[in-house]
Formats: structure tokens, C-alpha cells, sequence
């Protein structure tokens, strides 16, 4: 009830100043040579203390009373634009931006001037591809995700660990948005490399809290990435040749100034590389692993007020074991696809609208092929699939009215199939289909408003409401277990269409900032969300054979509820740029896997009822500097956090540590310019120790050995830390070639750090020579590599 | 199959980061002593049960301590009872690891019938209660040489399951004459249910020949000189004895789950597994099994065929 008075109160603000006499500017921002759009570029009128920034799509929109104004347009690494205007009639302007000569060589951490202490968002970081590119890439290819979990409070769990963690939430927790299609894998080989390849990435944006309304459907944080356009104005190739990997993008107009493309391509090749050195005779000749990403992009430009966006995202792994001498063959392939369509129209220029319509599929498969080829009858073959595939329509509507109100409001709607595990199988002549039953088919929709008020120039508030809804319908039949999970006691079945589950979600958002002085502000912001999904995993660490899995008659939507307040300040004319930040989250109806359960083959049963469910929680703070400007840039991000877990047939129901419950994770990354052609950089990661499950005593059971396990999570893997570095050197530009070579060292010291712990037995009693010894296993040693980008 | 995958890539990464591989020591908290009971009575048999305890991980394990481990003797006193009669287990020494152990003297196991088991230990009570099944008895027997080989092989076995679900079974096999207790096949597990083939006839093979599991003695798979084949595969010459046993689902539920444990073991990809027990009362580890058995005895001719021994 308290809501909807707020919300009736923001539109009474809202509807007020529509009524004075008032004109609008508004237009595009670009590149002056490439024709990319610039996203979050600012524009603010000379000495009024008013202003805006362009969004996602490079538009803004300005309404200030009749007059003559200079208006400044500005972006980081670029050179800034005053235009005079006399402001009679709503203008249309729309302005090119020169890259800065002098600064484009530095690493600008983020956004712009005194951005952080003046934005009403907190919990927000902006990264744009360039600052990536300069610091020290793992096996020569630079990665957004790791240059991610190099921020305070974004984690990964280690080496060979996917999927990131943010303030204490899970890997499922995070929506990753690629062209605002949802990325349900992000990770490329057990997380050494992330599915975005920098090149295709114009520019990303990651919320660990304070989430504004337009988002939801996760509950821990929205990783926001932008491919580029495509050159507007000439044809330009950009690619890369690694150690492992090489890298080709090809962008250019297709009509000048009004439509333009690009399409990037990506593969590893250390399987064919090693191929020469297998010999022909090996038993294994054939297998490897190898994975490839292929982005492409077309936009149009009808007019200023209509354009249409067409992304493409197609990735996969793809794993090949052969034995030929046991007539033995294994393929896994895994991987996303994901495709929008984007519409943008402007009904004027105080009403922004996006239309998306989203296909996304992720699919996980595992192939074994048994038997000779010759007799094809005789052998054996066994193929399982697992994935998630998504329908997707959105509309989204941005108002705004005058400079002090940014309202964003919209509804969408997802058609999910799940499939949890379907198998197909062939013995001898024989097939065996257990693959229609099981998919789980849902409708989720939420509609959303939001508004960002400049109440005063001290206090900026913003205020958002999501209200969201799951409805998991048939076909479904629901296969009831005993109390053992081991007879079926019952089946429930569920006809086309009928609801087998259906769940709401109402979820305020909000945040507010007060500025202290010109270099210093207070923030703090509350968010409440559910998330419809759940990554159901059996392992201690993220595979790509977790599970997703939807809300259903037995399993609960999971939430979160999240509390921060943070203090931003700048230093020396805002070359330093600072700030502390709190949180508490409070996080429920999480799911696991009962222990010790072995879902099967799901052949009479859902994979849901081995699900056990619980809560748990995370605070911290994060601490975070920054040099902006200058040779020297970088900064220091240190979370000192804590994340438990509580479920009630866990553990004994006492709570334990989640698996990356971190109590120090320090991040500090620094760029020295040190000549025009020289650039040196440099990664250094500490953070506690992973926690794991080892068994504390041991007994036998007809003869073997049986191990007794110790609390949940309750040992403490040695600390993860790692030193990298970098060196780049950049050949003379020239107007049509651009060169560099980017030499890196991964893991300097060659630190071990704990991937896992297994332990070995040998000898025996009666010899007198029985012993156990704890291994540990590590995963990258010091690595070197060497990198050769171009541009022309 | 998903197990299956899991085992695959651990033991790929293994390969991979042999490398990186490097002995820890590791400062794990003490455990508390818990008894370990394995007990069982089978159809037309006496009951059967050994204790034992367990033992803290990375304590240096020496024959003293083992045996020290062993309960036997009057240090326990074991209890069984069919409702009617209550019979106190005869110390005994046994042809099986910890070869200390209980039998019964006044009653044998029977169909359909609960049987109620107490030990007294030290102060502390153990309690549980198992129930014997109608046994199933296997429909035939067969022989498969190894490719390539004409004296050793494995066996097959068929048998049908009755219409109702919810049947569980162990198998055990001996060699007469050579062996002296009926082992668990070296291959595989011993256990069925019929989640998949309720009310079918069902055909098991290769059924491989078992031998005395003694994790702490003799670890055949770290056995360089070894004969392999010799242990796992029946000869031509040989005669066979299979039990096939009805259980309950307690039972079954804790061989998954010892099963689950051994293949899981340190392997992170998995959640660790733990054993469930159907002993109640103090807390301790193990089972209490009731089987309805079948026997089946075959003697493998030298042109490998089989003959049934009556």
C-alpha cells in the first residue's frame, strides 16, 4: 500500500513541470570516424548546473526553458564539443565526437569527471573495452570477465572455476546481457576465457546492486554488454594472433551514414596445432578441445527517429575424446546461441522507445559412441542433452519530461523450454527415446517503472517498482517420491497449458544521493528481487553440466533483498577517484542438491526432487581507488566480505560458509605509461582461501574403505594470489595501419593456488607401508604469451 | 551417465595438471569414535555381525591399531530377536575380515518376518530393525569366454522381476572350493532395483568373479603384480555359487550410498557422499540387511558351457 502512494506521489512530481514552457534538444552522440554510437556520453549546459547523459543507444534528450545556451558534450577519451544554441523550437542535434589524440593512450578506469560522486546509482561500474585491452592478457586474450572480478566485490572463485559471484550471491544470480539477450553460459573452458571476445564488445556495465527497475530475473547483480555497430563511414579489419587463439573482426558501412555492420570471429587452436605432433598410430589420434565465438551485428538508420539493431551471438566448446583401440569416442559440445532484434523509435524528443525480440539458447550435450563402425549394429550410443532455450519480447519506454526526471518504464514477456536431461540411446538394434517427458515449459512476465529525480542539486533520488510472474505450464507429469527418494508414490500429471506452477514477484527498488560538496556524496540504495531460475549444481565448483532448472510445484522462485550505503569522494581535482561501500543481502529459498543425491537419468522422475532448500546471507565492504588520469593509472578494489548458508537438511541445519565466502579478496591493477610506443601493466589478486569438504575419519564396509565426512565447507583452502604483467608496444600509427605486440606473464612467481584437494592412499597394514597423503592440485603455472594485434 | 561424465573430466584434469600437483599437509579436526556394525541375517541362515570402529584420517594405521579397532568377545554384546525368541550372539571367529565376529544359535532367518537388533557396548545402546523379503530366484545361468581367450570368462544371469515395484537385490558370488565366503562381484555394484525394469525379465552380464576386499591389506587396484584377469574372471573348471538376495529399501539405500561415497571419494565435481545408516540409537555406522536368498550352482565344463550343480 505504502508502494502505490509513492508511486502516485512520483507521477503528481512528475506531471507538474510538463506545463511550463519548455524546449527540447536532443539527438545522437558518435564517433566522428567510426559512427559508433557513444553510450553514457555527457552533455550539460554551460554554467546552469544541468545535464544528462545518452543511453544505451547513444540518444539524449534535454528539455530546458527558451534561451540561449552553450551546451558541452563530452566523453571520456574524447574531445570535448560546446555548441551554441538558441533554444526557440525543440532542436534536433546530433554531434560527433573527435578521439582525443593526447588521452587515448591512458587507461580511464570509467566514466567521466566526478561521474561516480554525481550519479544518483551506486553499485554501478562502467568499464569500457579500452581500459581491458592494455592490461595483462591470460594466454594472450584479454577478457571481460576477468577484468570484472578485479573490482571489489565481484569474485571468481579461482582458476578453472566459471561464472562469477557477486557479493556473496551465486553464478545463476547474475544476468549477463549481450545486446540485451541473455547469456546463460558465460564462460568458455571451465572460466579460463569468457564467451564476449573484447574485439565485438563496445562496452560493458555491471550492477552488484541498487538495480534499477528495467532489470530483473536475477537477484544478485545485471552484467549489461554492448557489441559494437560497425564502422559508419569506412571499412576497417582488426584482428589479433595469440598463442592459443586468433582473432579476426571486419566492420564497415553498408550505406554510408545510415547502416553499417560487423562481424568478429574467434578460435582457438591448440587442437589443431598439436595435431602434427600426435602420431597417426596414436590410440587418441583426434581427440581435443577447441572453442569458438562468431559475432555479428547489422544496424539501420531509417531517420533520427527510427533504427533497427539485428545482433548475433554464437558460441561453443567442443570437447573430443577418441580411443581407437577401444572403439571408444566422446564428444561434448556446449554452448550459446542468442539472437535480438531491436527497434528503437522516437515518438518525440522526450519519449524514447525500444522494442527487442530475443531468441537464446544454451545447450549442454554429451555423446558417447561405443562399438566399431563396421557393425554398426552391435555398438552402443548414448546421447544426452541438457539446455535452456528462451523467447523473448520487450518493450521499453524511456520519458523524459525535463532534466530533472529520467523515467523508464516497460513490460516484457519469456517463453522458456527447459530440458533437464533428455537421453537417447541406442544398444545394438535397439533405440531408447526418454526425451519428450521432461521439458518444462514456463510464461514469465513483468512489467516495470522507474524514475531517476533530480530533486534538488544536493539530492537525487531514485524510485523503481518491478512486478513480475512465472507460470510453469504443462505438458508435466510430476513424479511424487517417498520420503527415501526411492519408490514413486505417486504421478501427477498436467495436460497442455495447465498451470503445474505459478509464482509473483513485487519488487521495489531504490536509491538516493546526497552531495556533501562539490567532490563528495552519501549513497544508498535498497533493491528486493526474485529470480525464477535456478543453476542446480552436484559439484563444489561450476561446470557447464549444471543444471538450469525452473520454479515449479516444488521448487520456490529464489530472493534476495539487499541493503547498501557507500561514501564517494575525489581527490586532486579528480584524479583521484574513491569510495567505501556497505552491504548486507539477504538471500532465500536457495536450492542444492540433497546430499549425497545422484539425480539419474530422470526416466520417471524430476530432477527437482533431489533439491533440498535453504537460505542464506552476505554483508561486506568494499573499498575502491582510483587514479583516473595521468601515465599512471590503476586502481585498488578490497572486499572484506562474509557469505553463509543455512539449510535445513545440510549440515544438520547449522549454517556453513558458501563455497567462495571470501574474507579479504584484494585486487590491484595498475597501467604506466612509459613511452608513446611503451606501455607496461600490472594484475595483483589476493583473496582467502576457497573453503571445501574433506572427510575427517575413515571406517570399512566390507573391506572398503568408507569416508566420514567433517562440516560442510569447514576446510579452508590455502589463499588464492597471483602477480601479472604486462608490456605493449605500439608500432607508429598511421592513417591506415595500426600495430602492437602485447607480451604477457601470467602468474608471475608461479604461485600453486588450490583448485581442489583429493587424497591418495598407498602400501598396506600388514607390510607396515600404509599411508595417506593430501594433494593438492593447481591449475596455471607462470604462463607466458605473446599477442600481435592489427588494425587497418 | 552424468557420474559417468563427471569421473571423465575429473580424471582428465588429473592428467592435464599432473604438473601442478604437490603434497599438502593438512590440519583436519579430530572425528569422534563411532561403532561400526555390519550385520545381516539371510533366509534359512543364522545371523551374522561384525564390529569395528573407525578410525581418525591421516592417523598412521598399523596392525596395532587396527585390531585395537576390532570389537570382539565379550567386549560387545549382541542381541537378536524375531518377536518370539531373543538369541545373544556367540562370539566367533569368522573366515572373513575382522575374522571376529557374532553368530546366532537358536533361529534362522525367515520370510516376511522383522527381526530386532540391540547391541550394548560401553554404556551405549544400538538399535535397528530389517525385514526379510520373498526371495527371486534367477531363471538361468550362462558362460561368456573372453574374446580370445578359451578358459576364462564371465557369467550371465537372468531373472524376472515380480509386477509389483519396488524390489531390491544384492548378488554375491563364490567359487567353490576355493573361496570361502560369497564376495561381491570385482566389477561393478552388487545391487539392482527395478526402477527401470518392474515386472521384466532382466539379464545382468558380465557378472565377474569377487575376491576378499581389504582396503587397509591388500589394495588389489595398487597391486603392480597382480593378476588381473585371474581375479576378476571365471575359469573353465570352476563351480559357482551365486546368491541372489531380496532386500528392503533401507538396505539398498545404504550400498547406494556406499557405492556413492567409494566412487565419489575426494572428487570435487561431486558434493561429498555420505553413507546412510539404519542403525539408530548412539550414533554409529553401518546396516542391519535381512535377505531373502536364492542360490544358484553351476559347474563350467570344459567346452564352457554350464552345468546346473543340484
Amino acid at each position: 500500500m505504502k508502494l502505490k502512494l509513492i508511486y502516485f506521489a512520483f507521477f503528481i512530481f512528475i506531471g507538474l513541470p510538463l506545463f511550463s514552457q519548455k524546449y527540447t534538444v536532443s539527438g545522437y552522440i558518435k564517433d566522428k570516424h567510426t559512427g559508433e554510437d557513444l553510450l553514457g556520453a555527457n552533455i550539460m549546459v554551460k554554467d546552469q548546473n544541468i545535464g544528462t547523459t545518452t543511453n544505451a543507444y547513444g540518444f539524449y534528450s534535454l528539455s530546458i526553458p527558451a534561451g540561449e545556451y552553450e551546451i558541452i558534450y563530452s566523453f571520456v577519451g574524447y574531445e570535448e564539443v560546446v555548441e551554441k544554441i538558441k533554444l526557440n523550437s525543440n532542436k534536433s542535434l546530433n554531434i560527433s565526437l573527435e578521439t582525443s589524440a593526447i588521452i587515448s593512450q591512458e587507461v580511464i578506469v570509467s566514466g567521466e569527471k566526478n561521474k561516480n560522486v554525481e550519479d544518483s546509482k551506486m553499485s554501478v561500474i562502467k568499464l569500457p573495452v579500452e581500459t581491458i585491452k592494455t592490461l595483462p592478457a591470460f594466454m594472450g586474450e584479454v577478457d571481460i570477465l576477468k577484468t570484472l572480478q578485479l573490482l571489489p566485490g565481484i569474485q571468481s572463485a579461482g582458476d578453472g572455476n566459471s561464472g562469477f559471484y557477486v557479493r556473496g550471491g551465486g553464478p545463476d544470480q547474475n544476468l549477463v546481457l549481450l545486446d540485451e539477450a541473455t547469456v546463460y553460459n558465460a564462460a568458455h573452458l571451465f572460466g579460463f576465457f569468457s564467451v564476449f571476445n573484447a574485439d565485438a564488445i563496445k562496452d560493458m556495465e555491471i550492477y552488484k546492486g541498487g538495480m534499477p527497475a528495467e532489470y530483473g530475473g536475477r537477484i544478485s547483480s545485471v552484467l549489461d554488454i554492448s557489441m559494437k555497430n560497425g564502422n559508419m563511414n569506412k571499412y576497417q579489419v582488426e584482428g589479433g594472433i595469440g598463442t592459443i587463439a586468433s582473432r579476426l573482426t571486419v566492420q564497415g558501412p553498408i550505406v554510408k551514414e545510415k547502416s553499417s555492420f560487423i562481424i568478429s570471429g574467434r578460435r582457438t587452436y591448440a587442437d589443431i596445432l598439436i595435431q602434427p605432433f600426435i602420431k597417426e598410430t596414436s590410440p587418441f589420434k583426434g581427440s581435443g578441445y577447441y572453442f569458438y565465438d562468431l559475432n555479428a551485428k547489422l544496424n539501420y538508420r531509417f531517420s533520427d527517429k527510427d533504427r533497427l539493431y539485428l545482433s548475433a551471438y554464437y558460441g561453443k566448446d567442443i570437447f573430443d575424446f577418441k580411443s581407437k583401440e577401444a572403439n571408444f569416442n566422446v564428444k561434448i559440445p556446449w554452448g550459446n546461441g542468442t539472437g535480438s532484434i531491436r527497434w528503437n523509435h522516437l515518438f518525440n524528443s522526450k519519449f524514447f522507445s525500444n522494442t527487442t525480440l530475443v531468441a537464446s539458447d544454451y545447450k549442454f550435450q554429451t555423446a558417447i559412441e561405443m562399438g566399431d563402425e563396421d557393425k554398426p549394429n552391435e555398438g552402443m550410443r548414448f546421447i544426452q542433452n541438457s539446455g535452456v532455450r528462451d523467447y523473448y519480447i520487450k518493450q521499453d519506454f524511456t520519458l523524459l519530461p525535463n532534466p530533472k526526471h529520467t523515467i523508464k518504464f516497460g513490460l516484457n514477456y519469456i517463453y522458456h523450454i527447459f530440458t533437464p536431461n533428455s537421453v537417447n540411446a541406442k544398444l545394438g538394434e535397439t533405440e531408447y527415446d526418454f526425451s519428450s517427458v521432461q521439458k518444462q515449459k514456463a510464461h514469465d512476465a513483468a512489467i516495470y517503472i522507474g524514475d531517476d529525480f533530480k530533486i534538488s542539486d544536493k539530492v537525487t533520488i531514485y524510485g523503481g517498482f518491478r512486478a513480475a510472474m512465472f507460470n510453469q505450464a504443462g505438458k508435466f507429469v510430476r513424479y511424487v517420491k517417498d520420503e527415501n527418494l526411492m519408490n514413486n508414490i505417486d504421478t501427477i500429471t498436467y495436460g497442455k497449458g495447465e498451470t503445474v506452477a505459478f509464482y509473483d514477484s513485487y519488487e521495489p527498488r531504490a536509491s538516493i544521493k546526497v552531495s556533501l560538496d562539490k567532490n563528495s556524496s552519501v549513497k544508498a540504495s535498497f533493491m528486493q528481487n526474485k529470480q525464477f531460475i535456478h543453476l542446480a549444481s552436484l559439484s563444489a565448483s561450476t561446470l557447464p553440466t549444471d543444471l538450469w532448472v525452473p520454479c515449479s510445484d516444488v521448487v520456490k522462485p529464489q530472493g534476495g533483498r539487499q541493503y547498501a550505503i557507500g561514501y564517494f569522494r575525489n581527490f586532486f581535482n579528480d584524479h583521484f577517484e574513491t569510495s567505501v561501500e556497505a552491504y548486507y543481502k539477504s538471500l532465500y529459498d536457495l536450492i542444492e542438491y540433497a546430499d549425497g543425491a545422484l539425480p539419474g537419468d530422470d526416466v520417471n522422475d524430476n530432477p527437482d526432487n533431489y533439491f533440498v532448500f535453504g537460505d542464506g546471507y552476505s554483508y561486506g565492504a568494499e573499498l575502491f581507488i582510483k587514479k583516473r588520469t595521468g601515465r599512471f593509472t590503476g586502481w585498488i578494489g578490497y572486499t572484506w566480505s562474509k557469505t553463509e548458508r543455512i539449510f535445513d537438511d545440510i549440515n544438520g541445519g547449522e549454517p556453513f560458509p558458501a563455497k567462495y565466502d571470501r574474507r579479504h579478496d584484494l585486487s590491484l591493477t595498475t597501467t604506466y605509461q612509459i613511452t608513446e610506443k611503451w606501455t607496461a601493466s600490472l594484475v595483483f589478486v589476493f583473496a582467502t582461501g576457497n573453503t571445501t569438504t574433506l572427510p575427517i575419519a575413515r571406517y570399512m564396509i566390507d573391506g572398503d574403505l568408507i569416508s566420514e565426512y567433517g562440516p560442510r565447507n569447514s576446510y579452508r583452502m590455502d589463499p588464492y594470489h597471483r602477480l601479472d604483467l604486462s608490456v605493449t608496444y605500439q608500432h607508429k600509427k598511421t592513417d591506415k595501419w595500426e600495430s602492437s605486440w602485447n607480451f604477457s606473464i601470467f602468474n608471475v612467481y608461479n604461485r600453486k593456488n588450490p583448485y581442489f584437494i583429493y587424497l591418495e592412499d598407498k602400501g598396506s597394514v600388514e607390510t607396515g607401508d600404509f599411508t595417506t597423503t593430501a594433494k593438492q592440485i593447481s591449475l596455471i603455472p607462470i604462463l607466458p604469451s605473446i599477442t600481435w594485434n592489427f588494425k587497418f | 551417465m552424468k557420474m559417468k561424465l563427471r569421473n571423465i573430466i575429473f580424471l582428465l584434469l588429473i592428467i592435464i595438471t599432473s604438473s601442478c600437483i604437490k603434497d599438502i599437509s593438512l590440519e583436519l579436526p579430530k572425528a569422534d569414535e563411532k561403532l561400526v556394525i555390519e550385520a545381516m541375517i539371510d533366509s534359512d541362515d543364522y545371523p551374522i555381525v561384525f564390529i569395528s570402529k573407525n578410525s581418525s584420517y591421516f592417523t598412521n594405521i598399523d596392525t596395532t591399531i587396527l585390531n585395537a579397532s576390532i570389537v570382539k568377545g565379550s567386549d560387545a554384546c549382541v542381541i537378536v530377536s524375531n518377536g518370539a525368541i531373543t538369541d545373544t550372539l556367540k562370539p566367533t571367529i569368522m573366515e572373513r575380515y575382522p575374522y571376529h565376529g557374532y553368530r546366532g544359535t537358536k533361529f534362522k532367518g525367515e520370510v516376511n518376518k522383522s527381526y530386532d537388533l540391540k547391541i550394548l557396548y560401553q554404556d551405549k545402546e544400538y538399535n535397528s530393525t530389517t525385514t526379510i523379503p520373498e526371495p527371486v530366484p534367477i531363471d538361468s545361468v550362462w558362460f561368456n569366454l573372453l574374446p580370445g581367450n578359451d578358459t576364462m570368462g564371465f557369467l550371465g544371469f537372468k531373472f524376472t522381476d515380480p509386477e509389483k515395484f519396488g524390489n531390491y537385490y544384492t548378488f554375491y558370488v563364490k567359487v567353490l572350493e576355493q573361496q570361502k565366503w560369497y564376495y561381491r562381484p570385482s566389477f561393478g555394484s552388487h545391487i539392482l532395483d527395478d526402477k527401470l525394469l518392474n515386472g521384466q525379465e532382466f539379464s545382468y552380464t558380465p557378472l565377474t568373479k569377487g575376491y576378499e576386499r581389504n582396503a587397509y591389506y591388500h589394495n588389489v587396484w595398487l597391486d603392480e603384480d597382480l593378476d588381473f584377469l585371474s581375479l576378476v574372471c571365471f575359469k573353465v573348471g570352476d563351480s559357482v555359487s551365486l546368491k541372489m538376495s531380496a532386500i528392503d529399501a533401507n538396505s539398498f539405500n545404504f550400498w547406494s550410498s556406499v557405492y556413492r561415497n567409494v566412487l565419489t571419494g575426494s572428487n570435487p565435481f561431486t558434493n561429498p557422499a555420505s553413507v546412510k545408516s539404519n542403525i539408530y540409537g548412539s550414533p554409529a555406522n553401518g546396516h542391519w540387511i535381512g535377505s531373502g536368498t536364492h542360490f544358484t550352482n553351476v559347474y563350467i565344463t570344459d567346452s564352457a558351457t554350464l552345468i546346473l550343480i543340484p
